[in-house]
């Protein structure tokens, strides 16, 4: 089991992973959040906006995969379909799409996510399912990525500080999987009214 | 929109590594890294060494080649030795490399490094260097399952598989893999047992070797045993261990891409003991 949990965190530091990292959460909150977030790979922007009952949002990031030269962007809709309580769960939909620049390669794909956030407005923990479906113009290849995640957001004041990590792996229709995984910290802020 | 167009543009500058000329590692050796794509998005590195002149340019192919597959948690860098011996012998050799040094994450990386050597970047090194129709892949430990997996996607022409044997999984699909396999098992192996690997090479069809090393242990197929020294002594040098390993190599090469495991040679290396089936 350590060795396994030892295999898990490695994999987290040194591969790649998709979908949203912003939606992976349980909680909305009710500020819009702005977001900057970086790790081993990739390095990238979003924002939360939520509605003004505070029950759903979308969400946007631009990441850049600077080992892999890929450009990512991504765009969900979040909705947390319980109250705001100490276990608070959310559901998102989006889209994903990687521009992979020297080969002039495109994929495309739908992604649907399951979080449940653990904690208050202060402190929360953050546990996630991910799954979707990649489309790359070259070759029409398919990839399925298949995740969970897990997270640690601290809020004071206005900032946020998260550390996210996720790994799992793409299951690619006739080929082997692919193990993936990915770890990022990120710095939040709430402060736009 | 312009501002992703404009990034595209600059990146797509960024092209993947394709040397034209090598380092040269020893006499008659270069070494170069390439870049290539896995999996759509992923950049993979390849480590390739090849017969070269003094300038590390390569000498005109085509040659034969061998794929190697990395043992887990052992950087390809520990099995140098081996690629240096093959292209010495006017092999090129391929070593992707693996997530975490584990090839079971990323099973494929050696197809992607075997379609780098048929169809390389236009005006790199590799271009016509290799014979699509003598390739090789070959793997240690961890490595030898995925390389028995890489056989299976028929690719390659023959296999060769160190320290290791095939994933149950794969077993039902091993009597069709269609090409000559060598098995290397070090008698002192205490990870992947002389027991393991004569029952993995039982299930390999024929033609096939197994060739055991009296005293070589475990990572006496890498640059190093001492990580055998004291749960799993080997007991001859690991000099000795090379030379054996070297010589059993080429001799299954010599004929393995005309379909045989080359039995004559395998009998004549000093040593070893020699099964053939």
């Amino acid at each position: 089991m350590k060795r396994l949990a030892l295999i898990l965190m490695l994999v987290a530091s040194v591969s790649r992973a998709e979908g949203q990292w912003l939606t992976s959460r349980g909680r909305i909150a009710e500020e819009t959040r702005l977001e900057v977030f970086g790790g081993a790979r990739t390095f990238g922007v979003g924002a939360v906006r939520p509605n003004d009952e505070g029950r759903a949002a979308w969400s946007a990031e631009a990441v850049y995969a600077f080992r892999d030269r890929v450009i990512e962007l991504r765009g969900a809709r979040v909705w947390q379909f319980t109250p705001t309580r100490f276990a608070t769960a959310s559901v998102n939909a989006g889209t994903s799409m990687y521009v992979v620049p020297e080969q002039f390669n495109l994929g495309l794909g739908p992604n649907v996510g399951l979080a449940l956030g653990l904690g208050g407005p202060r402190v929360s923990v953050d546990l996630g399912l991910q799954t979707g479906l990649d489309v790359f113009a070259a070759g029409a290849h398919l990839r399925l990525p298949q995740r969970l995640s897990i997270g640690v957001t601290v809020r004071v004041c206005d900032f946020t500080i998260s550390a996210m990590a996720r790994a799992g792996a793409d299951i690619v229709p006739g080929h082997a999987f692919v193990g993936r995984g990915d770890f990022v910290l990120s710095i939040g802020w709430l402060g736009l009214r | 929109m312009r501002l992703l167009a404009a990034l595209t543009v600059f990146l797509s500058a960024c092209g993947l590594s394709a040397p034209t000329v090598g380092r040269v590692t020893s006499p008659g050796v270069a070494e170069a890294f390439f870049e290539t794509r896995a999996n759509d998005t992923d950049v993979l590195r390849v480590r390739v060494l090849f017969p070269s002149d003094e300038s590390g340019r390569p000498m005109a192919g085509p040659h034969p080649a061998v794929v190697y597959v990395q043992g887990g948690f052992v950087p390809t860098q520990r099995y140098a030795w081996q690629a240096e011996v093959l292209a010495r012998q006017g092999f090129v050799v391929a070593m992707p490399d693996h997530t975490l040094d584990l090839a079971f994450f990323s099973i494929e990386n050696g197809e992607v490094a075997r379609k780098l050597l048929v169809t390389p970047p236009s005006r790199s090194l590799l271009e016509g260097l290799v014979d699509a129709n003598r390739i090789a892949v070959a793997g240690h430990s961890l490595g030898g399952v995925v390389a028995i997996k890489l056989a299976l996607l028929k690719g390659f022409r023959a296999v060769m598989v160190q320290a290791s044997f095939s994933d149950a999984a794969d077993d039902t699909k091993l009597p069709a893999l269609g090409m000559p396999s060598l098995f290397m098992a070090g008698a002192k192996d205490c990870q992947a047992t002389l027991r393991q690997v004569e029952a993995g090479w039982a299930k390999m069809p024929s033609p096939t070797a197994l060739v055991v090393l009296p005293g070589t242990t475990h990572y006496g197929f890498t640059d190093t045993d001492a990580d055998d020294a004291v749960k799993c002594p080997p007991e001859v040098a690991i000099e000795v261990s090379h030379a054996r390993i070297a010589a059993a190599m080429t001799g299954f090469l010599s004929t393995a891409f005309e379909g045989s495991v080359g039995e004559t040679a395998l009998r004549a290396v000093e040593g070893v003991e020699v099964s053939v089936r």
